[in-house]
């Protein structure tokens, strides 16, 4: 069966608390990344300074590969999942049924601690992020770079190029690596914008829902899954497919970052939780960044991938 | 949205333990969830072709993006996670209420953009997962994308072992 099937099978039927089960496995599996840098690395204190020491070079491909780190990175799809999978957790929580329990129902303590653990939660989950970035980045160029291989496309490319200089085990475990954020990021990108669009339009939507409470979600989730399962067996160049995204996402991002702060600023949202200080510097810097990005690929041509 | 009417139910359960006796740590573990979800998808098959990209052609000269998108990516989803607990509603829900008919019709344009944009990435990601899935069993890619499934990964990984 087509794995997007399988997904979609999984999600309708499974509980929260098993999917989020197979996507904590899915997303562990990136620890591997982490393995292929230490058992590749051999010059520690070059790759300390080369994290904190910005390089930039100003050439028109480098600029558009930075341009499509940020793109990949600062995603919006982020933004909706981010927001949908702590309402699916709100709602599976003992507490308030199958309704969420908001910071304003509970009590002071409880609020503070569960806004507490939350940011913990996220400020660790894209550490862990932006860890396996930093560890791509660095096994990627410790062994690649060095041996002067330049034309790597995509990531099964880069998992077989590795086989030569870091080992037969490295290249597989790379290849597990992106095998299993690629099955947890199908779910998550049918998702995001499903939530977003059910949500604009009034409707129910969620995985903790069924079919029957949330037709027009489920149906979307349905027709994105469907839809990329269909593309991906027709051949289509899969870096075209790439610059693609990445040239719409890097549109979207500033005007939907944009959405996101006016609406985290609103105190008849909001209420006491209206972002303060730090949130508005850091969310309005990463508007800006986003809108230099998407000015910037338009400006070197689009990407080149 | 449906409105039930909500009860306060008294703490039991996970709830009590996890403000009661456990340790940080297992505080901390069961803390992680949906961060963890996000962060991990942001490393999709697209992402990591990017940087492998990046490490292939220039070195540790990108090392440093990891570092400086970290804050603002953190922020970014610190945000749209307290939307959430603040008001027990989606980002859309919360964009018709902060927003007037034009703006609520342009949020409605950016998503249906963001959903053709995800669709497109979906395909991406499973020709990545059959290309992985090839490298780990040695069968065109289209056996990958059509038998993919998680535990294929297992038994194909044993597979290469043998070669």
């Amino acid at each position: 069966m087509f794995s997007g099937v399988l997904i979609t099978v999984l999600l309708v039927k499974g509980t929260f608390t098993r999917i989020e089960l197979v996507f904590k496995t899915l997303a562990s599996a990136l620890v591997v990344y982490l393995v292929v840098m230490v058992v590749v690395t051999h010059d520690w204190g070059r790759l300390l300074f080369y994290a904190v020491v910005p390089h930039v070079q100003l050439n028109k491909s480098s600029i558009a590969l930075l341009v499509a780190i940020l793109g990949t990175t600062i995603s919006p799809y982020l933004f909706f999942w981010q927001s949908a999978n702590r309402l699916e957790e709100m709602r599976d929580a003992p507490e308030g049924g199958d309704q969420p329990t908001t910071l304003k129902m509970r009590s002071k303590g409880r609020a503070a601690l569960k806004q507490r653990t939350s940011r913990l939660d996220v400020f660790s989950g894209m550490a862990f992020s932006n860890i396996v970035m930093f560890s791509i980045i660095a096994a990627t160029a410790e062994t690649l770079h060095v041996h002067h291989i330049d034309n790597i496309q995509s990531a099964a490319q880069a998992a077989s190029s590795l086989k030569p200089f870091a080992g037969k085990l490295s290249s597989i475990i790379f290849a597990f690596g992106f095998i299993g954020s690629g099955l947890l990021a199908v779910p998550v990108l049918a998702g995001s914008g499903s939530v977003g669009l059910s949500g604009l339009l009034g409707k129910e939507w969620g995985f903790s829902r069924s079919i029957r409470q949330a037709p027009l979600f489920y149906a979307l989730v349905g027709v994105g899954t469907i839809g990329g399962t269909a593309l991906s067996l027709l051949n289509v160049n899969p870096i075209q497919l790439l610059v693609f995204v990445a040239v719409i996402n890097g549109v979207i991002a500033a005007p939907l970052l944009v959405v996101v702060m006016l609406v985290a600023n609103n105190r008849r949202v909001m209420g006491t939780y209206v972002n303060g200080r730090s949130a508005n510097i850091l969310g309005w810097t990463a508007v800006a960044v986003m809108a230099v990005a998407s000015i910037a690929l338009f400006a070197t041509g689009g990407l080149s991938l | 949205m449906t409105s039930r009417p909500k009860r306060n139910t008294i703490s039991t359960g996970r709830w009590a333990r996890l403000s009661g006796n456990r340790s940080k740590w297992r505080q901390y573990l069961h803390a992680i969830g949906p961060g963890l979800i996000t962060g991990a998808s942001d490393d999709d098959p697209s992402g990591i072709a990017t940087y492998a990209q990046a490490g292939s052609k220039y070195g540790l000269t990108f090392l440093w993006s990891a570092l400086f998108t970290y804050p603002l990516m953190a922020a970014v989803q610190e945000i749209s996670d307290r939307t959430a607990l603040a008001t027990g509603k989606g980002l859309g829900e919360l964009a018709v209420k902060r927003f007037e008919r034009v703006g609520k019709w342009i949020v409605v344009f950016l998503v249906v953009v963001l959903i053709i944009a995800n669709t497109l990435n979906i395909a991406a990601d499973l020709v990545a997962i059959g290309s992985g899935m090839t490298l780990l069993k040695a069968g065109p890619t289209w056996v990958g994308v059509v038998f993919g499934r998680p535990d294929n990964g297992a038994s194909g990984e044993g597979d290469l072992y043998t070669h």
